[in-house]
């Protein structure tokens, strides 16, 4: 792979400047009901009922698959980076699973005392509660793999298949605890969806997002050094432990709004850096942001596909995002493992 | 070259320990520019400490070291990355970056926080890897090179950083013989011909001695004795820090010392009255 040149960052992020606006405007118009966006901007609302599917239910939708998947794109991409370790995502490391916990123990507890309060409140105290559980989770993984200053990467990798397991359990105790209608929106997390929102819910997460995305973007070059060892990175100027903690802080940052509004959504932060890794190579100055503008493209693509394949029903995405996701895991860590092996 | 020259880094009494155990303790040493100096001891005596307080990684519990005579504390950590360049022992790197990529991060200190890198540090990347053999193989994955050509483009990344002071630690300990000779006939190229100040540890007390201007023979993170290689690599102080018999004599083609290691019968014929042969 060529160096990095300012016109190639350039030519490949306006590329997907693009194919994210052309994805948005495509998949809106994809569903049970066709839209014809001539028609949709032809007449104006409210006797256009495609106009009223398209603005109510598509678009929110549709952008929210955007921001989710975008922040999951991103994340991964960081945490590959700072664990040095292309299998790492939010999902397989528990931290998506930390901030689903928190956010259903939340909506459990917080939903029977005060059945009462606004609707926003409400959400606001779950979302917190979900970006409370990401931060937790991972200062949690960060502590036990940090091993006399160094982060071990494997030992990380298992404390998160192993603290996913538990969340799982917790999340089925609670399950088992509630009535029917909390039942349902629990399965709402666990499968992960991105099912009506609000535009209120898509600007507020979006915000975060792009708060957090923002930082990582910036730690670009200096994640290109961590990523190829941590004393190296020191001795070339890196701020080491700032850039550590910074960088787990956008992450579980950035987890929790995804987690707060979609549920677990796997393998994004897997996928996405993977695959573009592949096509554009590994400088993170680059692959930070289109990570996010591809885990964007991608997400709102599979959840087309979820509510689309069995219409007039759907799919949880998360089942979409696995399905793609769970085959891949398997063959990277083949290939990485045969790596490490052979040398 | 005069001979009079200042020492470029110096540790002054330093001592440095982890948690409740002292790893260093008054350590003086300096080297200057254009001289190779040798760090040798035992596993454990502390070289690596001291390369790691060296580079500014670490700071010391106890004395301090410094660079062009400031405190390595009062510079910037770009400024330090631009001055003193490290070659650690192994390098694993799991994320697909080819060779160019990797070398360029050499340039990293010189650049802004979102910088592109310029023509000229393309020139100085390109510069290195022509220097250390990498240049061929720039747009290969660093992942799918062989063990020594994966430490030579580390030691190019260093040379990209344009340093003053070069540390190494064991940069060859995973290379075979030919691939180690390459390694140190550059480092002794650059240190004559741009006076690069060279620390490196090493291992082969044959090649410290073919190499290095000077040597400093750590023991339990204390210098046990430092000066020419003739004069620290003698028999007594060989047995004093490594606790082994050896046999040492002068190389008669490179005029060098050269220290052989005895097995155990040699050394029970020794010990039968033969006596020790320096």
């Amino acid at each position: 792979m060529a160096h990095l040149t300012k016109r190639k960052w350039l030519l490949v992020n306006g590329t997907l400047v693009l194919g994210l606006v052309a994805t948005i405007l495509l998949c809106a118009t994809i569903g049970t009901e066709p839209l014809n966006l001539v028609h949709v901007l032809s007449a104006s609302a409210p006797e256009n009922t495609d106009f009223v599917i398209l603005m109510r239910i598509r678009l929110p939708r549709v952008l929210l698959a955007a921001v989710v998947g975008g922040a999951l794109g991103i994340t991964g991409a960081a945490l590959q980076a700072l664990l040095h370790n292309p299998l790492a995502c939010p999902h397989i490391l528990g931290v998506s699973g930390g901030a689903a916990l928190c956010g259903i123990a939340a909506l459990v507890f917080v939903g029977t005392v005060t059945t009462g309060l606004a609707g926003i409140f409400r959400i606001s105290l779950i979302s917190l509660a979900a970006f409370a559980g990401a931060i937790g989770t991972t200062v949690l993984m960060y502590r036990t793999a940090l091993t006399r200053g160094r982060l071990e990467p494997y030992a990380l990798l298992l404390t998160g298949v192993v603290f996913n397991a538990f969340c799982g359990a917790l999340i089925m105790l609670l399950n088992s605890l509630v009535d029917f209608y909390q039942s349902h929106s629990i399965l709402f997390w666990l499968m992960g969806s991105l099912a009506v929102q609000d535009y209120t819910t898509v600007g507020m997460v979006a915000v975060y997002a792009l708060i957090g995305a923002g930082w990582l973007i910036g730690q670009g070059r200096r994640l290109n050094l961590l990523s190829i060892g941590e004393e190296g990175a020191q001795q070339l100027g890196v701020n080491v432990e700032a850039l550590r903690r910074g960088t787990f802080l956008a992450a579980s940052f950035l987890v929790g709004a995804a987690v707060s509004v979609s549920g677990m959504i796997g393998f994004v932060g897997l996928i996405v850096p993977h695959s573009l890794r592949l096509l554009i190579g590994a400088d993170h100055r680059l692959l930070l942001p289109a990570s996010l503008l591809g885990g964007a493209v991608f997400l709102v693509w599979a959840d087309t596909l979820a509510r689309t394949v069995v219409s007039p029903t759907e799919l949880p995405v998360g089942v979409v995002t696995a399905m793609c996701g769970g085959p891949f895991f398997l063959y990277l860590l083949r290939k990485t493992e045969r790596r490490m092996f052979a040398s | 070259m005069s001979s009079e020259r200042a020492p470029i880094l110096s540790c002054e009494q330093v001592s440095f320990s982890y948690g409740a155990v002292e790893v260093l303790s008054a350590i003086f040493c300096e080297v200057s520019a254009g001289e190779i100096l040798g760090l040798l001891g035992p596993n454990g005596s502390g070289k690596s400490t001291l390369v790691r307080l060296m580079s500014g990684v670490r700071v010391p519990r106890v004395g301090r070291v410094t660079y062009s005579g400031r405190d390595l504390q009062t510079y910037s950590r770009d400024e330090l990355a631009r001055a003193i360049a490290v070659v650690p022992q192994e390098t694993a790197i799991e994320l697909p970056f080819s060779v160019l990529e990797v070398v360029l991060m050499g340039r990293s200190p010189y650049l802004g926080k979102f910088g592109f890198e310029s023509a000229h540090d393309l020139a100085v990347a390109q510069r290195a890897m022509t220097y250390t053999g990498v240049a061929s193989l720039s747009t290969r994955e660093v992942h799918a090179l062989s063990g020594g050509e994966r430490q030579r483009v580390i030691l190019a990344r260093a040379l990209a950083q344009e340093p003053r002071v070069l540390l190494l630690d064991e940069p060859t300990a995973f290379l075979d013989i030919k691939h180690q000779v390459a390694v140190y006939d550059l480092m002794k190229q650059l240190s004559r011909e741009q006076g690069l100040a060279v620390v490196a540890i090493l291992h082969d007390l044959n090649l410290a001695a073919l190499y290095c201007d000077r040597l400093a023979l750590l023991k339990a993170g204390r210098i046990f004795c430092q000066g020419t290689p003739e004069q620290v690599l003698t028999y007594t102080n060989i047995k004093a820090v490594y606790e082994t018999e050896v046999y040492i004599d002068l190389n008669d083609l490179t005029g060098k010392v050269q220290i052989l290691p005895l097995d155990a019968d040699t050394r029970r014929q020794l010990e039968q009255g033969e006596g020790n042969r320096r």
